[in-house]
């Protein structure tokens, strides 16, 4: 699953420890989750979205909707 | 600021186990050398270290259910790596014992060896993950 939480905590200023402890997960975590290599929960995923004020929608999309963006 | 605090008592928690470990190897070997004792004591007495290994057993299980969802995931693929390890080295002793004079393992080291080599890949899997990151 591709995600936005990189350019997300960027705008913000955010390290990943930051944003992990503000989740109350470890930095491997957020930096798994921010690689694409762990799929979260959707607790997690919900708080992610909440940091941001955002929805999961608008931070989380697939891989099949992340290479159609990309082609466009 | 919580997290941490944990870590902090399960480290704690976790040495204080080992140090009884160790303080009961000690009186083990000291009582089984010195004093006459009756073969059930004797027993007791050689069994007593495992209990604060059982003791660290919960503790750690109380930390794991305390970790995220990823920390939980990387702690399940080390002990799988563990579990393979340990599964195939016996495997292969085992059969070559089966055609070849093998020396004798001591089945006592096998408990701290899995503890000991699970927290080495833990430890290697999360320095892989941070590797990856930079």
């Amino acid at each position: 699953m591709q995600n936005r939480i990189k350019v997300l905590r960027a705008e913000k200023n955010w390290s990943q420890q930051m944003l992990a402890d503000n989740i109350g997960v470890s930095r491997q975590a957020v930096n798994a989750v921010e690689r694409g290599k762990h799929d979260p929960s959707l607790q997690l995923a919900f708080d992610i979205a909440n940091q941001f004020n955002q929805r999961i929608e608008e931070i989380f999309f697939p891989e099949v909707q992340a290479i159609t963006e990309r082609s466009e | 600021m919580e997290r941490s605090k944990q870590d902090v008592l399960f480290v704690k928690l976790f040495l204080t186990a080992m140090v009884i470990f160790l303080i009961l190897i000690a009186v083990q070997t000291f009582t089984l050398e010195l004093i006459v004792l009756p073969i059930w004591l004797k027993v007791v007495v050689t069994l007593m270290p495992v209990l604060p290994l059982i003791w660290a057993f919960f503790i750690f299980r109380a930390r794991y259910r305390a970790f995220d969802e990823y920390m939980k995931a990387l702690t399940g693929e080390a002990f799988l790596w563990t579990l393979g390890m340990l599964c195939f080295s016996s495997f292969i002793y085992g059969m070559l014992a089966m055609k070849f004079p093998m020396p004798p393992v001591e089945l006592a080291l096998v408990t701290p060896i899995v503890f000991g080599s699970h927290g080495l890949i833990v430890q290697l899997l999360i320095w892989k993950d941070n590797a990856e990151s930079n």
